[in-house]
């Protein structure tokens, strides 16, 4: 076969074959409550990672580029990817200013390798920090 | 004449243009795109040089302090678990600093976590465009009296791309490279 046949033949199978991205899950709407953590902290389970006393910890990982997640009452994350129109980046400035906050969000789900991936069209409530870890707990990381 | 490199360049092109058009992917299209940066041995590289290949992509700068070392290192060892599939991956690090990482210390750096993660720097421009197309969060900051200490904050996400240049998926910061591995794993074989 000539090389400008097997190129043309790679082509037809590049433009016609499904991707693999076929099988993932179509995105849902969902209305989701809980949360605003720093994922890391959070999965990781270091440093109790929820709450008032966590919120500065928060604050620095959100900013330092650890994903923003809203953790559940069932303990589920959902990764926090966009914020209404604001696709500049996956930082979310306008979560970093209410990590630990318990916040009610609409939007968009989809779910990757485990992943539960968020694209937030409105927050419906915030509710301020209502996890008073504070009273149990010293300040993360460096006490208060 | 067209030349076979740049036909291919071209066919890569519009499967990837079309596939994004067609793909029901909710994800696809979000991440992702063109780039040209120039490789830590000095060539210029587009991303259609990957043509055909996956590409895992990773943002960070030599200097890291801590996120970056660490999800290297995931990658090296997800790497190296994949065995000889490693092959139909290259592995990308590109730059968020181009003022100080060198195509020289970017080698070094990438190298010693595993010699086939390729390091890619280029003009604040060409660095600031791949910033765009893949939404990395890049803030600098400052310590007081020491400037050019600076540090910088950036996303920590790895993305897989496809051999077609689009986006199939991401791997958050803190997982671990068996975990990599497997979702890399599963990719390569789906095609």
């Amino acid at each position: 076969m000539r090389p400008a046949t097997i190129l043309a033949a790679a082509f037809l199978a590049a433009a016609t074959l499904s991707p693999p991205a076929l099988a993932q899950s179509p995105a849902q709407r969902v209305q989701v409550k809980g949360e605003l953590v720093d994922t890391w902290c959070s999965v990781t389970g270091i440093m109790f990672a929820a709450g008032t006393a966590h919120h500065q910890c928060a604050v620095w990982c959100a900013v330092g580029g650890i994903p923003i997640s809203i953790k559940t009452a069932d303990g589920a994350y959902y990764m926090v990817l966009r914020i209404a129109d604001d696709d500049h980046s996956v930082a979310r400035k306008p979560f970093v200013k209410i990590q630990t906050h318990e916040v009610s969000v609409d939007g968009e789900l989809i779910e990757r390798d485990g992943v539960k991936y968020l694209f937030v069209s409105e927050v419906l409530d915030d509710a301020g920090i209502v996890d008073l870890t504070h009273e149990q707990n010293p300040i993360s990381p460096f006490g208060e | 004449m067209i030349s076979r490199r740049n036909l291919a360049a071209a066919m890569f092109a519009t499967a990837a243009t079309g596939a994004r058009a067609q793909n029901p992917d909710p994800l696809a299209g979000r991440f992702g795109g063109p780039f040209a940066l120039t490789a830590s041995d000095g060539r210029r590289v587009t991303d259609r040089d990957f043509a055909g290949r996956f590409m895992l992509v990773y943002f960070g700068y030599t200097r890291c302090p801590d996120v970056c070392p660490v999800d290297l290192l995931v990658m090296a060892e997800a790497l190296k678990a994949l065995g000889p599939d490693a092959a139909r991956i290259q592995p990308l690090f590109i730059t968020v600093d181009p003022a100080r990482d060198t195509p020289a210390s970017l080698a070094d750096y990438a190298g010693s976590f595993d010699p086939r993660i390729l390091g890619l720097s280029g003009s604040e421009e060409e660095i600031a465009a791949a910033l765009r197309a893949y939404k990395v969060h890049r803030v600098k900051y400052i310590p007081a009296g020491h400037p050019e200490d600076y540090g910088i904050d950036h996303s920590s996400l790895t993305y897989l791309m496809g051999p077609d240049g689009v986006f199939r998926t991401l791997i958050p910061h803190g997982g671990t490279s068996e975990r990599m591995k497997e979702i890399v794993a599963g990719y390569l074989a789906k095609g």
